[in-house]
């Protein structure tokens, strides 16, 4: 007989932020449950009462996604906080909304997908954003996946475009989503991640490389990590599984699950 | 019948010298250890082991390697039940007596499931051209097992779900396990669902269903018989599909079903 502790025992210590997430259905991801039911399911199962979301709409349309995820936030008060989305297919209408909104109680930063949006973050499109970001230190959460990979999309999302973004615009945090994806990417991050202050990383997505968590800590120290799970492409319970059984200290762990995105996000005050 | 009794047999581990990484590579002793702790550790009892040399070298020689690495198993690590996944010789396609013939010499050597892969070894998967190979498995009712990215013959995410569906209902006595793979599509799409509905033979191992509540979501669909538990080693860390079955919002039954009861039936119910 094996002794088992479950997940739920192993991170009653720990204060849990999921930094990544998305409300919402999406036309090509399966979803036989009501998503943002299933998710506030999963978080009161593991008692985490904190997130910061990006609303799949808002990533695919900017008025009607932008009225979503204001209504998300009015509905889960207080439990989930937002990323406004940047598009720069719709430059102007999409700053609007941000220089609006940005300074909103429940909003965390802005989401880019330089993927989705087929757009690379160095293109003019994204210059008064980032311009306006630099001047508000705004957070912003960008997807970045290895761009030698067969889906060709990627390419728009390389990770080290931001290294230049970061020197340039010292004044935006900058959070590399998935830490880049895919095979060498994964670690060139980390250079990244060190000689950078204002690049961050979170693991959401499918990159359970073996000993990834535990590599980085040891080479980058653990303050610039985050918690972040992509839900609902993907299951809270292996992220959870993934921080709790890496090879780290406590101290650690405490830091990726919640303390770095409570200094990172001190604008909405996550934790009174 | 509580947490800490449940048993796992793991249907997709990797060992040998892995042709562009090193660090997915698994000698015998790293095997052996791999084996010993995770019996200690998580209670798997056993295995289909597949090997690298089958896949990066040659079919017959990998299959030879592993022959011999089953034999050090029992000797070893005597506890547990560990079984080779066999490759597809050459010889094998020259005519079904060949290959019962050659089947029977490796069931005998502790093999116990087919591996097929169509696109990396470049023959046909389909029920015409494919015939009397799965006129021989389906009479002895021997697994068969198939990357799912070795039904993306275009390499664009392009799978051919009809040709696998022609397969599994001309040979109904035949299982036939989908391996997720490295591939994200069997994450977001409702093919799944379809396959189960139409077929009686199908499974999916559980390594990459990663989606929020997969795993719940297609119990329920199609019953807790159609999975089987996998790891995926080396390529991600055990624990990760331990801790998802564990913590699964599942009952004991279902539970145990999963984790090894589905893939022990089938292996009871070789006839060899």
């Amino acid at each position: 007989m094996i002794e088992r502790n479950s997940i739920q025992n192993r991170i009653q210590d720990f204060k849990i932020i999921d930094t990544h997430l998305h409300l919402g259905y999406l036309s090509g991801l399966n979803m036989p449950q009501e998503p943002d039911s299933a998710i506030v399911g999963q978080y009161k199962k593991y008692g985490i009462s904190k997130a910061i979301f990006s609303h799949h709409y808002a990533i695919s349309s900017v008025e009607f996604g932008h009225r979503c995820t204001m209504h998300a936030l009015e509905k889960y008060k207080g439990n989930f906080f937002a990323y406004l989305v940047f598009n720069p297919n719709f430059e102007k209408k999409s700053l609007d909304i941000i220089k609006e909104y940005a300074n909103h109680e429940a909003v965390a930063g802005v989401k880019i997908h330089p993927s989705w949006h087929s757009c690379y973050p160095y293109d003019e499109r994204y210059s008064k954003f980032w311009e306006f970001a630099d001047k508000e230190g705004l957070v912003v959460l960008t997807h970045s996946w290895n761009p030698n990979v067969p889906n060709k999309s990627q390419r728009f999302s390389d990770p080290l475009f931001f290294e230049k973004i970061a020197k340039v615009r010292p004044g935006v945090k900058i959070i590399l989503a998935h830490a880049g994806g895919r095979g060498d990417y994964l670690y060139r991050v980390i250079d990244l991640i060190i000689n950078n202050d204002n690049l961050y990383v979170d693991f959401a997505g499918d990159i359970f490389e073996p000993y990834l968590v535990r590599d980085y800590v040891k080479r980058a120290g653990s303050e610039k990590l985050l918690f972040g799970t992509d839900l609902p492409w993907l299951d809270i319970r292996y992220y959870l599984s993934n921080i709790l059984n890496a090879e780290i200290s406590d101290i650690d762990r405490a830091n990726i699950f919640g303390l770095n995105a409570s200094r990172l996000f001190e604008k909405i005050k996550l934790f009174s | 019948m509580s947490d800490n009794h449940l048993e796992f047999f793991d249907t997709n581990f990797w060992m040998g010298e892995h042709n562009l990484s090193d660090k997915y590579s698994v000698n015998d002793i790293a095997a052996l250890d791999a084996i010993s702790a995770m019996k200690a550790k998580y209670n798997i009892t056993g295995a289909f082991i597949n090997h690298f040399n089958s896949y990066f070298c040659s079919a017959e020689a990998g299959n030879d390697i592993l022959a011999s690495f089953l034999q050090k198993i029992k000797t070893t690590v005597p506890s547990v039940s560990y079984y080779g996944a066999l490759f597809m010789e050459f010889d094998y396609f020259k005519g079904p007596e060949i290959f019962s013939e050659q089947l029977k010499k490796r069931y005998q050597q502790g093999f116990r499931a087919v591996r097929l892969l169509p696109k990396s070894h470049k023959y046909p998967f389909e029920a015409t051209l494919a015939k009397h190979i799965y006129e021989v498995l389906n009479e002895c009712r021997v697994p068969v097992i198939i990357n799912l990215e070795e039904l993306d013959i275009t390499g664009d995410k392009y799978i051919e779900w009809m040709k696998i569906l022609h397969v599994v209902s001309s040979f109904p006595d035949m299982p036939i396990i989908i391996d997720g793979g490295n591939s994200k599509e069997i994450m977001f799409n409702s093919y799944i669902f379809l396959l189960i509905k139409n077929s009686s033979n199908t499974y999916f191992n559980i390594h990459n269903l990663f989606g929020l509540r997969q795993i719940e979501n297609i119990a329920e669909f199609g019953g807790s018989g159609r999975l089987v538990f996998d790891s995926y080693f080396p390529f991600y860390e055990t624990f990760l599909s331990v801790d998802r079955i564990l913590e699964a919002d599942l009952s004991d039954v279902d539970k145990a079903n999963i984790s090894s009861a589905n893939i022990k039936n089938i292996i009871n119910n070789i006839k060899i």
